[in-house]
């Protein structure tokens, strides 16, 4: 059983989705089913001996195409809707004890493609408002299944975090008449301390107002809001900066880093979003090599961080682990 | 010989200057042209779309003049925000 339930105390939309309670956890490497099926092996979700970078529906959806029809009826104060939209899997690689981080550079070139891809194919379906990809990486997080992949939502709604950045930039756009994320951008180029590095065409930096001891932002220096807004300069330059930093992060505790990747993008719902600006925000949920910043009563009781670190100090032993990247 | 970039804060650079030798051909950013083809999961139930690559021909790209990771295009109009910041 799967809907939609609205929050009326928070103004906000919630999936349930009870299948989900059955999904493959952590399998051994014999029986990923993200793998290539090998002949005479056990059959996985893609039918074929190896792939490059694969895109599929995910087996146990939050949000599907055709929804069924919700379990609970629907109140003036509770509104109950279709869980409609779409979930998929995006596999980076057939090496199952491959991370991102390990991947060449070039691999993320085809990533960026493939989302670019999938960003304008969803975008075309009516049902479809905001279209968010993403990646859990590391037991820490929470993953249920090891191999390389991330995944795509595409929400029926633009979701809450997506519409308060919104609601900021717009606010900050009508009151200057320029773009929040450039704003911020320059102050930090302006001001060096946070920054991690800058490529021709993208500025990675850990922001002033960070949540998480190692969050860092990569954000294309020209003002765009979609990946479809990308030359080819930029998507091969965005391949290169996500390269460095996730090689970076692997070498601040000498071991793979665990990590959210969020990337931001306008919605897609027909509306204008000159205002606004496409950015990735990464997430590291560690800030000791042994320890994890939990979300605990401050943080997700009232909304507020507590970050135990200094966005300063972080940012300049991140900048020291940067690399040359490898094509 | 495997190319390497170095990233400073003025933008990406080559290591070495950029060749039109095969080894360093395969180490230097080029343009690919994807494909894709669509099909079924293994359960047959639910889209799958198998995405592959082909490289351009290298001879058809040249290094950019300040950093070396673009191909030989346009480049794209500058942000006014950074201009004002002295970028």
């Amino acid at each position: 059983m799967s809907e939609l339930r609205w929050n009326p105390l928070l103004g906000e939309w919630l999936a349930t989705a009870t299948e989900r309670q059955e999904r493959t956890f952590l399998p051994p490497a014999d029986y990923c089913p993200l793998c290539p099926t090998k002949p005479g092996a056990f059959e996985t979700e893609v039918p074929e001996p190896t792939y490059d970078v694969v895109v599929f529906e995910n087996k146990f959806p939050s949000l599907r195409r055709d929804p069924p029809t919700p379990a609970v009826e629907a109140s003036d104060l509770y509104p109950v809707r279709p869980a409609q939209g779409v979930c998929e899997v995006v596999l980076y690689s057939p090496d199952h004890d491959a991370t991102l981080a390990g991947l060449p550079a070039r691999q993320y070139l085809k990533l960026i493609l493939a989302w670019t891809d999938r960003y304008k194919a969803l975008s075309a379906l009516d049902f479809v408002k905001y279209i968010f990809i993403f990646e859990n990486k590391g037991k820490e997080i929470g993953v249920t299944l090891s191999h390389p992949h991330g995944q795509i939502y595409a929400y029926p709604f633009v979701p809450p975090v997506i519409q308060r950045e919104l609601n900021q930039s717009l606010r900050h756009h009508e009151a200057t008449g320029e773009c929040l994320l450039c704003d911020i951008m320059q102050r930090e180029i302006e001001d060096g301390r946070r920054i991690i590095f800058q490529t021709d065409h993208f500025v990675a930096y850990l922001p002033f107002f960070a949540r998480w001891p190692y969050e860092v932002h990569i954000l294309p220096k020209r003002h765009l809001q979609s990946f479809l807004d990308f030359n080819e300069a930029e998507q091969i330059d965005l391949a290169l900066a996500m390269k460095q930093l996730l090689v970076a992060y692997d070498a601040v505790f000498h071991k793979s880093m665990p990590y959210m990747m969020n990337i931001h993008q306008a919605p897609v719902d027909g509306m204008p979003y000159d205002y606004y600006h496409f950015h990735i925000e990464f997430y590291p949920p560690l800030r000791q090599a042994d320890k994890l910043k939990y979300l605990a009563g401050s943080e997700t009781g009232a909304g507020v961080f507590i970050n135990d670190t200094l966005a300063e100090e972080k940012a300049e032993e991140l900048r020291n682990l940067v690399k040359p990247a490898e094509w | 010989m495997r190319s390497q970039f170095v990233i400073t804060p003025a933008g990406i650079h080559f290591e070495t200057p950029y060749a039109m030798n095969d080894d360093r051909e395969h180490s230097q950013p080029r343009k690919l042209t994807m494909h894709k083809r669509t099909t079924k999961t293994t359960d047959g139930k639910r889209q799958l779309i198998f995405y592959t690559f082909e490289t351009e021909n290298p001879r058809l790209f040249k290094a950019g003049a300040g950093g070396g990771s673009s191909p030989a295009m346009d480049p794209p109009p500058p942000n006014p925000r950074l201009e004002k910041a002295g970028e």
